[in-house]
């Protein structure tokens, strides 16, 4: 339980500065991408909900204090982190019910459909609580397809580096 | 009393993410709204040191740059200075309401619509907020969050930021807004027709505003009367290259102290 506490902190560390230092300055025209979002998507499926609420809060306001954002940030993970149960379900069916999922080895369509749908909605809150006007809905749609094709990619490069170095 | 009690036991997740979520929320109102102290802001010292240990290697890079800018200001205000006699300058340059402070960006931003800066400079360097920040070449925004060793500054590339400014050649005012298009152009709104307003006319900060009179801000490159025909659709190509403008200064006004002291004595009577 411990060592698991120490190397969620850690990943939760590392994610925000890797965030910060590297993927906010690898910017293509005007789309970043948020990598920092797999924290959430690959916390452990067996843990308390209520933890992982709180750390997605955590994750985001520390981002938000680095992007001077407000909230906006905390507001787009605690929502994926609500919503992340029902998406695990939609998305790896009868499996999650039996809490084995184990994410370097199930199917890789799941795997990207699980992926996608939470990039999505998070940014899509991002962008659209950025502006916060409904005008500008263009520039927020916009640039919630085009982030979320990047951050989706360069997550499954890390996700499937990072795995096989694992084994 | 016990139904309610285990009904909300058994919704504890949902009602914890709904308090969550309004603390995102009210964080998000809060910094949309002008004038308001910003809590979650990166001018502490931990975002703050961190993005300026990251800058000093962008800083090594761009020395040369900068070193030119420095020299091309230095001779711009050596020829400045030659046509005047030094005796009644010195004598005029201590009544001059305003100071400036140098700083360096250490975290720049213009891709998005809600652009952000970050200085090394803070509450103990004496920047306040709603202080102007200038470079050699043009204006950058005005700050908006303090913190003890740094600040962070409301581009003019933000949708909220409103400058006012004036045409150089009539003095005519309106205000530098920014609609978010495009980090190369920003507008002046409600210039009035009677401004005869051209291509390529330069834009300079006005009297009202809480920087000096006259600092260049950029030159008019669309101007056309908008659907009413009485205000201009003006577009303006800002002097500065907001991607790339490392040392700046931060513009203390002496005499807003006094004035705004004035305002509130006459307030008060």
């Amino acid at each position: 339980m411990n060592k698991e506490l120490v190397l969620r902190t850690l990943f939760f560390i590392l994610l925000v500065l890797l965030q910060v230092l590297v993927f906010s300055n690898m910017r293509i025209g005007a789309y970043v991408p948020y990598v920092y979002v797999l924290f959430v998507i690959l916390f452990p499926i067996k843990s308390d909900r209520y933890i992982l609420l709180l750390s997605s809060f955590l994750l985001g306001l520390s981002l938000d204090f680095f992007f001077s954002s407000g909230g906006v940030h905390a507001a787009a993970c605690t929502i994926i982190a609500y919503l992340r149960p029902q998406v695990l379900k939609f998305s790896f069916g009868r499996s999650y019910e039996f809490q084995t999922i184990k994410f370097s080895k199930v199917p890789i369509a799941a795997k990207i459909a699980y992926f996608s749908i939470l990039i999505v909605i998070h940014h899509l809150v991002l962008f659209l609580l950025e502006t916060f006007n409904l005008s500008f809905i263009g520039y927020s749609l916009k640039n919630t397809l085009f982030s979320s094709i990047y951050t989706l990619l360069l997550s499954l490069v890390l996700v499937t580096l990072f795995s096989k170095r694992k084994e | 009393m016990q139904q309610v009690i285990s009904y909300l036991l058994k919704k504890k997740n949902f009602l914890f993410f709904i308090l969550l979520l309004s603390i995102s929320l009210v964080l998000t109102i809060q910094s949309h709204s002008f004038h308001k102290s910003k809590f979650i802001s990166a001018a502490n010292d931990v975002t703050g040191g961190l993005y300026e240990s990251v800058n000093h290697v962008n800083e090594f890079v761009n020395l040369d740059t900068y070193n030119e800018r420095l020299l091309k200001e230095n001779a711009r205000l050596r020829k400045e200075l030659s046509n005047f006699n030094f005796n009644s300058v010195a004598n005029e340059l201590k009544n001059v309401p305003y100071e400036f402070i140098p700083a360096k960006l250490i975290q720049n931003s213009f891709h998005k619509k809600n652009n952000i800066l970050v200085i090394n400079k803070g509450a103990i360097h004496g920047v306040t907020t709603d202080m102007g920040v200038i470079t050699t070449n043009g204006i950058v925004g005005v700050i908006e969050s303090v913190g003890e060793n740094f600040s962070t500054v409301l581009s003019v590339l933000h949708i909220q930021s409103q400058i006012n400014v004036q045409l150089k050649k009539t003095n005519h005012i309106g205000s530098l807004v920014w609609d978010g298009e495009t980090p190369f152009k920003v507008q002046v709104a409600d210039i009035t027709k009677v401004a005869s307003i051209k291509v390529n006319d330069t834009i300079i900060t006005g009297n009202y505003s809480i920087f000096p009179q006259g600092i260049n801000v950029g030159k008019v490159v669309r101007a056309e009367l908008d659907q009413t025909q009485n205000y201009f659709d003006v577009d303006v190509k800002l002097f500065n290259d907001m991607s790339n403008i490392g040392y700046v200064y931060v513009v203390k006004n002496k005499a807003l102290k006094e004035i705004n002291e004035l305002l509130i004595q006459g307030q008060n009577e």
